[in-house]
Formats: C-alpha cells, sequence, structure tokens
C-alpha cells in the first residue's frame, strides 16, 4: 500500500484520491471527458462522468456490463452524442465532429475487420480516407505490420486468419492511423485466456512505446490492473473511482468497489463512533474493533456512522487454529477447505455469518469442522459507506 | 444506441441527426412510399374496379355497382375451376408439407455422402423455369400413362412446391440447437416421440410458411397447368377471360385472390421479417 | 461414431473452410432413418423432375419429322434448325435483352428500396418486409389485370395525359414491349430487393463504424464498405430476377405484343400449338443453357470481386 508519489507520505486518504484526478497533469493532456450524461429512452446511462488522461497515458474504464463504460467510449469516438457535457481531444472540443473527423481510432471488440479486404487494404483503410500519398501509406502498412509481427500475412484476409492474428490486424489498423487517443474497446476479450495475457503484455508494451494515449474499456479486473496506468471504476453511469492501480486496490471509496475487486468479507456488526477519531465496530461472535477513520469525499468523517460498512480481503485474514487475537473471542468452524493453485482458501462459519479465507498455501490446514479463530490487521480494513 | 447510430448511417452527420434529418429524410420517405406505390398500384386498381358500374375497363369507374361480384357468383365455370385449384393445391401442398420437411430435417440432422449434392438437388427446381419443368413434364406423364387432369397436376406443382417446404424448413433449422433432441432421446423418448414433440413445433413456423407459399403459388400456377391441366384451373380460366373479353368481373375474381393471399400472409408476416433483423 | 453422425453444426455453415474430416460412415440404423426421410421428397421429384428433364434432352437431339412425330435418332438437327433460323434467333434475343433490362431495372430500383428498408427500426422494417413479399404471393392474374387497367389505351395513365392535355391521342403501353417490362419490373422487384436485404442486413454494423472512425465520411464509407459487402445480395438478386423473366409466360402473353416474342410462349407455342415437340425442347434446352451460362458467369463475377464472400 505505496503513498501516492507527489504527496506526503500517509496524508488523509480521502484527500489524496479525490485530488489524484483532478490535480493537473505532468504533461499536457490528451483527452478530457467534462461532465457528460446520457440516456437513452429516459434511461440514464451515464452521469456527469469527468475525466482527464494525460499524453501517453493508458486509462482502463473497468466495470460490470451495463455500467456505461462502453457508451463513454462511443461518445469519445463520436457514435454517441452526449446529452451534456463535452469532450475535448488536445485541447479542441470534438463535440461537434464526426467520427471520421476525429483523431480516435478505435479497436473494436469483435475486431470488426472489413471482410472484403486483405490484412493490407485493411490497415490501409484510415490512410486512404485520410488521403495520404502511396508512398507514404505502404510505409506506414509496413511499419504496422512490422509492430504486430504481422509480416508474411498482408495479401491474406480476415477469415484467413486466425483469433490472435486478427486481433493484431486491428490493432495495427487502429495505430496506423496515428491516432491521438486509442480506444480498445473489450479488445482482447474475443481471446483465449493464454492468447489474451499475452496479449495484454505486447500490448500495453507497445502503447507505451508508441507513446499513445489509451482508453481501454474491460470489464476484467485482471486485464485493467495488468495495463493502465490508472484506472476508473465504473457502475450504475457514475466513475466512482479514478486512480493507479495500487490506489484503487489499497483504498477503495466506496462498497461497490471493494466488491467488484473480489474475494472479500464484509465484516457484521454496526458501526459507531470511536472517542478520539476512527470508528468501532461491534459484531456478531464478540468481534469487537477499533478501526480507522473511514474515507469521505470531503475529507472529513462522516457523522452517521451507521451508513458505514466494514469489509476484509480474504487474503487479509488468517484462520488460526489458536486465539491470537482479542478481535473475536468466540471461535468460527471451517465448512470448506479448497486449493486454488497458490492459495488455499477456507469458508468458516462465525455465528450466522460465512467467513473467507485465502492465503498462500503453507502445506499444513484446518480440515472441517475444525474451530478457527479470525486474525487480521484492523488497518487492513476497509471503512467504507455502503 | 442502435438507432442513434442509424440516423447518422442513413445521411446526417452524427449528432445532427434531429436537424439533417430534413432533406435526405424527406427524400428517402418519398422514394419508398413511391416504390411502395408502385408495388400496391396494380393490386389496389383490381380492387377498385371490380366494384365498376362500367362493362368496360374504364378507369377510374364511372360508377360503383356490385354487378361483377352478381356475376361471378353466378358463374359455373369460375367456382368449378376455383375448385380445382384449390384441390391441386391443397393435395400438393400436402405431399410437399410431409416430403419437405422430412427432407429437409434429414439434410440438417445427419451428415451421409452426397448431402450437400442432395440439398441442391432438392432445391434445384425453384431456379429451373417453370415452363421448361412443365414442357418436360408434358412429356413424361406420357411414359407413367397419364394423362393431363388431377393427378398430374397435382403430382407436378408438388415438384415446385417441394422445394418451398424444404427451403424454409431449412431456414427454420438454421438456428437449431440439436442439444434439445439429444436431450429428448436421452431422457427416454423414441426417435418418433422426439421428431413430434420436439422437432416438430420448433420448426413448425417454417413448415407454416412453406406450407403458404406452396399452396399460394400453386394456386395461381400458370406454367405448369399450361401443360399439365386440361385448361381448367382458375388462372388458366381467367387467363382467358382476360385475353378475350376483359371485363370488370376478372377483377371482382382478382379481388377475392388478392383478400385469400392477405389473409393467409397475414400470420407469417412477422416470421417473414425475422430473417431481416440486425445481428446484434 | 453415433455422436459424430449426428452433426451440430447449421446447415449453411457445409462445405465451408476449416479442417473437416470425410463424414464417418454413418451406422446401418440411421443410414436407414436417412433413407425413409428422404423418400418421399425423391419419390416426387426423381420421376416427375429428374426423369422429365432427361426427356426434354432425348426430345432435342431425336428428329421431328411432322408435327407430333418424334423419331428416335440421335442428332443435333433440331438444334441447327434452331439455331440458323432468325425468328428464333430473334426470339432468343429479346427474351435475353428483356431480362437483362428487367435485371438492370430492378436492381437500380431496388437497391436504394433494400437500403432503405433495413435502416428502419423494428416494426416498419417488419412491415415493409411484409409489402414486399405480400405482391409476390397475390395472383398473378390479378397483378396483371391492374396492369391492364392502367396502361390501356382507355386506361388510367392514358386518360391522366389526355385530361392534362399533353398527348392528342392514347400512348401505345399496353401490348408493347414496354408495358410487358413495366409489369415484369413490377412482378419481379421484391425478389430483387429481398436478397439485397438480406446481405446488408448479415454485414456487421461494427464495420460501418469502424470505416467512420477510421477517417472516411457516410459517403465513402458506402462506396467502399457496404456496397461491396452487398454485393452477393446484388447478383443472388440479380440471378433470380434474370431467370424468373426468361421463363415468363404471362406477362409475354397478356401484357407484351405478338410481334415481340419471348421465350415462355414460343415454347408453349412449339409444343402445344404446333405439335413441334423436338423444336420446343430444343428452345428449352437452350433457355436452360443460357441461364446456366448466366449463373456461371455471375458466379466467376462474384468470385473475381469478392473472394472473402464464401465464407461470409
Amino acid at each position: 500500500m505505496t503513498a501516492s508519489r507527489s504527496r506526503p507520505a500517509d496524508p488523509p486518504p480521502a484527500a489524496a484520491t479525490a485530488a489524484a484526478s483532478e490535480a493537473p497533469a505532468p504533461v499536457p493532456e490528451d483527452l478530457e471527458i467534462f461532465r457528460i450524461s446520457k440516456s437513452f429512452d429516459r434511461v440514464r446511462v451515464l452521469e456527469d462522468c469527468s475525466l482527464r488522461v494525460a499524453r501517453g497515458e493508458v486509462v482502463a474504464l473497468l466495470g460490470p456490463s451495463g455500467c456505461g463504460k462502453s457508451t463513454l467510449l462511443n461518445i469519445v469516438a463520436g457514435f454517441e452524442r452526449p446529452d451534456g457535457g463535452d469532450v475535448s481531444i488536445r485541447g479542441r472540443t470534438v463535440d461537434g465532429d464526426p467520427p471520421n473527423r476525429r483523431a480516435t481510432a478505435m479497436v473494436f471488440q469483435n475486431y470488426a475487420l472489413f471482410p472484403h479486404m486483405t490484412v493490407r487494404a485493411n490497415i490501409g483503410y484510415g490512410l486512404a480516407a485520410r488521403r495520404l500519398d502511396r508512398r507514404e501509406t505502404a510505409g506506414r502498412v509496413a511499419e504496422a505490420l512490422a509492430l504486430l509481427r504481422l509480416d508474411g500475412l498482408e495479401d491474406r484476409y480476415p477469415n484467413e486468419l486466425s483469433g490472435g492474428q486478427q486481433q493484431r490486424v486491428a490493432i495495427a489498423r487502429a495505430i496506423a492511423t496515428r491516432p491521438d487517443v486509442l480506444l480498445l474497446d473489450e479488445a482482447l476479450s474475443a481471446l483465449d485466456k493464454t492468447l489474451r495475457e499475452a496479449m495484454q503484455v505486447e500490448l500495453s508494451l507497445l502503447v507505451r512505446r508508441l507513446g499513445v494515449t489509451t482508453i481501454m474499456v474491460t470489464h476484467d479486473q485482471r486485464e485493467a490492473f495488468a495495463m493502465a496506468d490508472r484506472i476508473a471504476i465504473m457502475h450504475g453511469g457514475r466513475i466512482l473511482q479514478v486512480g493507479r492501480p495500487d490506489e484503487i486496490y489499497g483504498r477503495p471509496k466506496t462498497a461497490f468497489v471493494v466488491e467488484f475487486l473480489g474475494s472479500v468479507n464484509r465484516l457484521p456488526g454496526t458501526v459507531t463512533p470511536r472517542p478520539g477519531g476512527g470508528v468501532r465496530l461491534a459484531g456478531a461472535a464478540g468481534l469487537d474493533v477499533a478501526l480507522p477513520a473511514p474515507a469521505t469525499d470531503t475529507g472529513g468523517t462522516p457523522t452517521d456512522p451507521s451508513g458505514l460498512a466494514v469489509y476484509l480481503r480474504a487474503s487479509d485474514v488468517d484462520l488460526a487454529s489458536a486465539p491470537t487475537d482479542q478481535h473475536s473471542a468466540a471461535p468460527a468452524t471451517v465448512t470448506l477447505v479448497s486449493l486454488l493453485g497458490a492459495t488455499r482458501r477456507i469458508v468458516a462459519s462465525l455465528g450466522d455469518h460465512q467467513v473467507i479465507s485465502e492465503r498462500p498455501d503453507t502445506g499444513s490446514s484446518p480440515a472441517p469442522g475444525d474451530a478457527v479463530y479470525l486474525a487480521f490487521d484492523p488497518a487492513t480494513c476497509h471503512v467504507v459507506p455502503q | 444506441m442502435r438507432a442513434a447510430f442509424e440516423a447518422s448511417a442513413a445521411g446526417g452527420r452524427p449528432g445532427r441527426a434531429g436537424r439533417g434529418a430534413g432533406t435526405g429524410q424527406v427524400f428517402w420517405v418519398v422514394f419508398a412510399a413511391g416504390v411502395l406505390a408502385f408495388l400496391f398500384a396494380p393490386i389496389a386498381v383490381a380492387a377498385v374496379i371490380s366494384f365498376s358500374s362500367a362493362s368496360s375497363l374504364v378507369f377510374p369507374p364511372p360508377g360503383w355497382s356490385l354487378e361483377w361480384y352478381a356475376a361471378i357468383l353466378a358463374d359455373e365455370r369460375i367456382w368449378l375451376a376455383a375448385g380445382v385449384s384449390a384441390a391441386i393445391a391443397l393435395a400438393s401442398t400436402a405431399i410437399a408439407v410431409v416430403a419437405g420437411t422430412l427432407a429437409a430435417v434429414a439434410i440438417n440432422h445427419y451428415r451421409f455422402t452426397g448431402r450437400n449434392s442432395l440439398k441442391e438437388f432438392l432445391l434445384l427446381p425453384l431456379t429451373l423455369p417453370a415452363i421448361i419443368l412443365g414442357l418436360g413434364l408434358l412429356y413424361a406423364i406420357s411414359l407413367f400413362g397419364m394423362r393431363p387432369g388431377l393427378t398430374a397436376a397435382i403430382l407436378g406443382h408438388s415438384v415446385i412446391s417441394v422445394p418451398y417446404v424444404t427451403y424454409f424448413v431449412l431456414a427454420a433449422l438454421a438456428n437449431y440447437d440439436l442439444a434439445l433432441e439429444r436431450a429428448s432421446l436421452d431422457l427416454g423418448a423414441g426417435r418418433v416421440r422426439t421428431f413430434l414433440r420436439i422437432t416438430l413445433p420448433m420448426i413448425q413456423q417454417g413448415v407454416i410458411v412453406g406450407a403458404v407459399f406452396a399452396f399460394l403459388l400453386s394456386f395461381d400456377n400458370v406454367s405448369l397447368s399450361l401443360f399439365l391441366t386440361r385448361g381448367d384451373t382458375l388462372p388458366l380460366r381467367l387467363l382467358q377471360r382476360i385475353q378475350y373479353y376483359a371485363d370488370p368481373s376478372v377483377a371482382a375474381v382478382s379481388t377475392g385472390l388478392i383478400v385469400l393471399s392477405i389473409l393467409l400472409m397475414l400470420p407469417i408476416g412477422g416470421y417473414l421479417a425475422r430473417s431481416f433483423e440486425p445481428r446484434r | 461414431m453415433t455422436a459424430a453422425s449426428v452433426d451440430a453444426s447449421r446447415v449453411g455453415d457445409a462445405g465451408r473452410g476449416g479442417p473437416r474430416a470425410r463424414p464417418a460412415r454413418l451406422p446401418v440404423a440411421e443410414r436407414a432413418v436417412v433413407a425413409v426421410m428422404l423418400l418421399p421428397a425423391l419419390a416426387v421429384l426423381v420421376p416427375f423432375f429428374l426423369l422429365p428433364m432427361a426427356v426434354l434432352v432425348r426430345n432435342s437431339v431425336w428428329i421431328q419429322q411432322a408435327p407430333g412425330l418424334l423419331v428416335p435418332a440421335l442428332s443435333l438437327d433440331t438444334y441447327l434448325m434452331v439455331l440458323t433460323d432468325f425468328f428464333y434467333l430473334e426470339m432468343f434475343a429479346n427474351t435475353f435483352g428483356v431480362s437483362l433490362a428487367v435485371t438492370v431495372l430492378t436492381a437500380l430500383i431496388g437497391y436504394p428500396f433494400a437500403y432503405f428498408i433495413v435502416r428502419r427500426s423494428g416494426r416498419w422494417r417488419a412491415v415493409l418486409i411484409w409489402c414486399l413479399y405480400l405482391p409476390l404471393l397475390v395472383s398473378v392474374i390479378a397483378r396483371v389485370f391492374g396492369w391492364i387497367v392502367i396502361t390501356a389505351d382507355s386506361g388510367l395513365i392514358n386518360a391522366t395525359l389526355l385530361g392534362l392535355g399533353l398527348v392528342e391521342e392514347p400512348v401505345r403501353i399496353l401490348y408493347a414491349p414496354g408495358g410487358m417490362l413495366l409489369g415484369m419490373t413490377h412482378r419481379y422487384l421484391p425478389i430483387m430487393v429481398l436478397p439485397i436485404a438480406a446481405a446488408i442486413v448479415k454485414s456487421d454494423p461494427a464495420l460501418i463504424r469502424a470505416s467512420r472512425d477510421l477517417g472516411s465520411g457516410p459517403v465513402a464509407t458506402f462506396f467502399r464498405v457496404e456496397l461491396p459487402l452487398s454485393l452477393p445480395g446484388i447478383i443472388a438478386g440479380a440471378q433470380l430476377v434474370f431467370a424468373a423473366v426468361l421463363s415468363d409466360f404471362v406477362l409475354p402473353l397478356l401484357l407484351g405484343s405478338t410481334r415481340f416474342r419471348m421465350l415462355a410462349p414460343a415454347i408453349y407455342d412449339e409444343a402445344v400449338g404446333r405439335m413441334n415437340w423436338g423444336h420446343a425442347a430444343a428452345i428449352a434446352c437452350l433457355g436452360v443453357a443460357i441461364m446456366a451460362v448466366v449463373l456461371m458467369t455471375s458466379n466467376t463475377v462474384v468470385r473475381r470481386l469478392a473472394p472473402w464472400a464464401r465464407a461470409l
């Protein structure tokens, strides 16, 4: 849990995350999305979304399906018109521009390669549209082919290529136009897992080498964390939190963000203010923990702590065979033990509740029926508004 | 999402769809209305003139009457012809439904040698000029000792009806999940039971559409009936009338045929439109 | 091997790319099932389609000695007679020209109309599709009758023209090639529009977005992406229309001119009117040959211009 590089070691978390997304970026901005909202048939799909992306930065829009992330990407590309708000690319507003006048290039979910054109014609398509001369076009196509290791495939048709090759052509076609902003719309989701992970690495390296500003849309948490400089978590048409992967993971601001990032326990009990700052969680089975103050947008302690929830990641909780800690006096009972590769998952019931622990496999583990005691560091708990 | 994009794809710049709807949209609507008017003009005109009071084909009619309908109602030859046509159409459609459905299911479900050639063969009569097929049939039926008449016409019309049913059932089977049949067999149902309880209900709309096409096209057939009947089907009788004395009585029968087509087409309209839905 | 014999892939996928093993031989029981299922269709099509076609070819190479008398002897005399007689050649030329003209006319009207239909929202598209199918299934006699009323000397068009004082005396449309062309364009417009609309619908809307995104405007996108992708639909429609015009009997008879001879009435006339069975058969075979050449040529064009189309 490293702190922001440009800030004091341990700032109030709320201030850090809130400010990080709004502070002037150190390099010129390539893309500014300002207070975008959008409805389809009176259904709100985007509400007041703002985001600034610095030149050369890779930003992931991460969220479950239906959260509005693809719509936001389509607004940037010019396929949808926002009901309100502005999009600026390189400091110039592009609101009235049709997609073909925007310096964006999209890699589509199912590639959208033109089936009636060869690989070469596909990659050259955007250059022909820009009326580049033949030599310049040939040069850029060759360059894109080389960058994506597609040499030798230039005269094939898309249906003669494997899925991975089609993916490369789609990327080559987009970057050949030298876009100001590269848009990746679930670009890797059609690949199988192994290929997808290899492509994540390759594409990350490529966009950084080219220094192209990139917005990627994905519902895959691993993909966002693997590729992006910053991540914007979206839910219900809003951007809930923007930050570097470590900020998002280390200091999630809302219950949704914590739960979306997965494998988490919500600790049962009531939250009350603690004299001298922070809060206290008193829960089932003798659970009683003193916790740090929760993060809020205003930076202060919320006046009503009963609207708070306490989360603990499965990786941050241990189920020990002896009471090592004061958090919980009563033992929990192990119900299920399973090995997930490098980690072992232990599920235990604590009163009416279930606690999940996922820790590196040490070889010895309790068996179902054993009594275990919760052990965790209160500093790893996330206290967030529900 | 699609609707917004369609507006831009159809003409105007995206985002200007609202305002740009102007000239572009108007042109398109006028053009489409013109084509529709062209498609329906002769049908509408035939229906209108059937109520004419004149005995010549003056349009617009000088006055209105139902005399041509009265004349048709009293015309035994027309009713007889309609009966012959209906009998041929019903019988050939029945043959086509059984033969076409079974063949389509066999082609879709099983991989056997010559499967693709067989499919081409079954659909071939649709591309072959019907008049040529009729001529061939005229020669061939005599080999079986048949003369032009009901039987010859029924079998001859089946040659076109079977491919229609096969075609529409194959189309209905295109999105058919064979796992349903495996599930049925797995749950202990036999082949016949599976066919009747699972396969048939899943493809019934294709069968119905194929049957409607087969029936109406047989009822309206001229090219085969010319050679296979004794000139006593409804279309042939009407043809003779138009050639020799065109009066609005033909329009009265035509209006009846138009109503028949519309009635049979209404329930299958949604199904026909379905294959023109954009993929998503 | 039972599982392998029941193939889950779709009908249309047959014969497409990808490594395909030879179909495994079906077990005897399954072969019996297939045979039983195919039997009714074959029982109709073999004696009443395959055999008549064979007889037709046979009759075309026998010798027509007198009307109603065909002598079994292998000879190409009938073909020679037909192909050297201006009377028949003109008829073939007429038919070919009209087929071509109607194909072009229906394509020119049909393409924009198909495009319009596909771009409508669900309900409107369904209504328009229905409006295309309906005339196709309304009695051709009824449609012809309507055209007679519209195009006759005392009909709608001439009444309008005379009423407006644009012409002094009725314009001859009915019983002339023009009236027949009008009727055929009407009759075959739907079978041109439907395959085109199907082809347009089938192409991925993301391709249009991709083209716009890469910098092409709406017009360039239409000509570089949408039109080429619908080419197979245009060719399919053209083939259907061409073949249909070639074999049309009713419209030449009722709307056309007896002096402008067309294939289908000629075949009927030779066979039934003059009892020249050999001539009728030879003309029919030549008609099929013309159609086959046109189909194969257009297929070659598609393969050349659109080598990608097969996999769509």
